[in-house]
């Protein structure tokens, strides 16, 4: 092996990595302020009317629970819950009444095309707004086709949400495989 | 067409850079522009595909290349880990260290799939295209990958 093979091995890599370094540094602060306008627009989004609003800490049994923001009128809570390929990290906006506002999925590792469906399908969405107390698929709640794993954690999420809001007490339920 | 000539631990060295390069950047832009924008994690399937881009491109632009499979393994821990960690797709240097040793056994294995089924595909009659077959195979076998991770192997 010539050193000069080594040397440009070793320069491409390094030269690489000295570009993505730099770009992600130049880039930060834009991707950060991006980030926060994204968040706010989001949270008005599922909570509508919801003003300005605040991060609260929580420290309750639910482990799926993994934020909490209070708007007027409601809150909107971030569950993360085991999917069938991995976690899935959804945003559910509920009013102060119980009642769900809003839905989304904010990160998912689920199987393209099955389970990653959940993203764009607005009628599995919807069939959870407005919906008050636990959502149970096979009861109100029809799943995604050949993605049923990932409808029940879904709908887990969307009950540890309205749990939070309400004071019901489904820690057992929402962590449990299976919905 | 005439080839670089290259030993081939650069030609692969310098695709599977130019390839994470790319795919680095692509990651870091969408972040910055479309934060909402779900990026796929650095799983097996991820690995595969853009180690198999890197090897179809060193088979396009260098020929095809046999080398001791020791050192695929070698570039792609090195490749994966440290540029990994500069793109930020791998917070720590542990995750890093992860990503570079899943990477890089990923590489290896795609590597020695691919070699075989093109030196056993360019005695045919198929030879002549070489560039078609190395892309045909590379996607079959990304394909391949994905069903065996979808069965839980």
């Amino acid at each position: 092996m010539k050193t000069k093979e080594l040397l440009v091995c070793a320069g491409s890599v390094l030269l690489a990595g000295l570009v993505l370094a730099l770009t992600g540094a130049g880039l930060a602060p834009t991707a950060a302020a991006n980030a926060a306008a994204e968040q706010q627009e989001m949270l008005e989004t599922l909570l509508p009317g919801g003003g300005t609003f605040t991060e609260e800490a929580y420290d309750g049994d639910d482990a799926s629970i993994t934020a909490v923001w209070k708007g007027q009128g409601g809150y909107v809570v971030e569950t993360t819950v085991d999917g069938y390929a991995g976690p899935i990290r959804q945003w559910t906006g509920v009013s102060d009444a119980g009642s769900v506002t809003g839905l989304v999925i904010r990160d998912m590792e689920e199987t393209m095309g099955l389970g990653r469906e959940a993203l764009t399908d607005t009628d599995f969405l919807a069939q959870f707004i407005g919906t008050t107390g636990e959502a149970s698929v096979g009861d109100g709640v029809d799943a995604i086709t050949g993605a049923t794993v990932t409808s029940r954690a879904i709908a887990r999420g969307v009950s540890s949400a309205c749990a939070y809001v309400t004071g019901a007490d489904v820690s057992t339920s929402a962590t449990e495989w299976g919905g | 067409m005439k080839k670089a000539i290259l030993s081939p631990l650069c030609s692969l060295t310098l695709c599977l850079s130019a390839v994470l390069l790319v795919a680095g950047l692509a990651v870091q832009i969408a972040r910055a522009f479309v934060p909402n924008v779900i990026l796929p994690p650095l799983d097996i399937p991820t690995l595969a595909a853009l180690s198999l881009i890197a090897l179809v491109l060193e088979a396009i632009f260098f020929g095809q290349q046999h080398r001791f499979w020791a050192t695929s393994l070698i570039v792609g821990i090195v490749d994966f880990g440290l540029l990994s960690l500069c793109a930020g797709q791998a917070p720590t240097a542990l995750e890093a260290l992860r990503v570079g040793i899943l990477g890089g056994a990923v590489c290896l294995v795609c590597e020695v799939l691919l070699q075989s089924i093109l030196d056993r595909l360019s005695s045919g009659a198929v030879g002549k295209h070489r560039r078609s077959m190395a892309v045909v195979s590379a996607l079959l076998l990304w394909l391949a990958v994905q069903s065996l991770m979808s069965i839980g192997i």
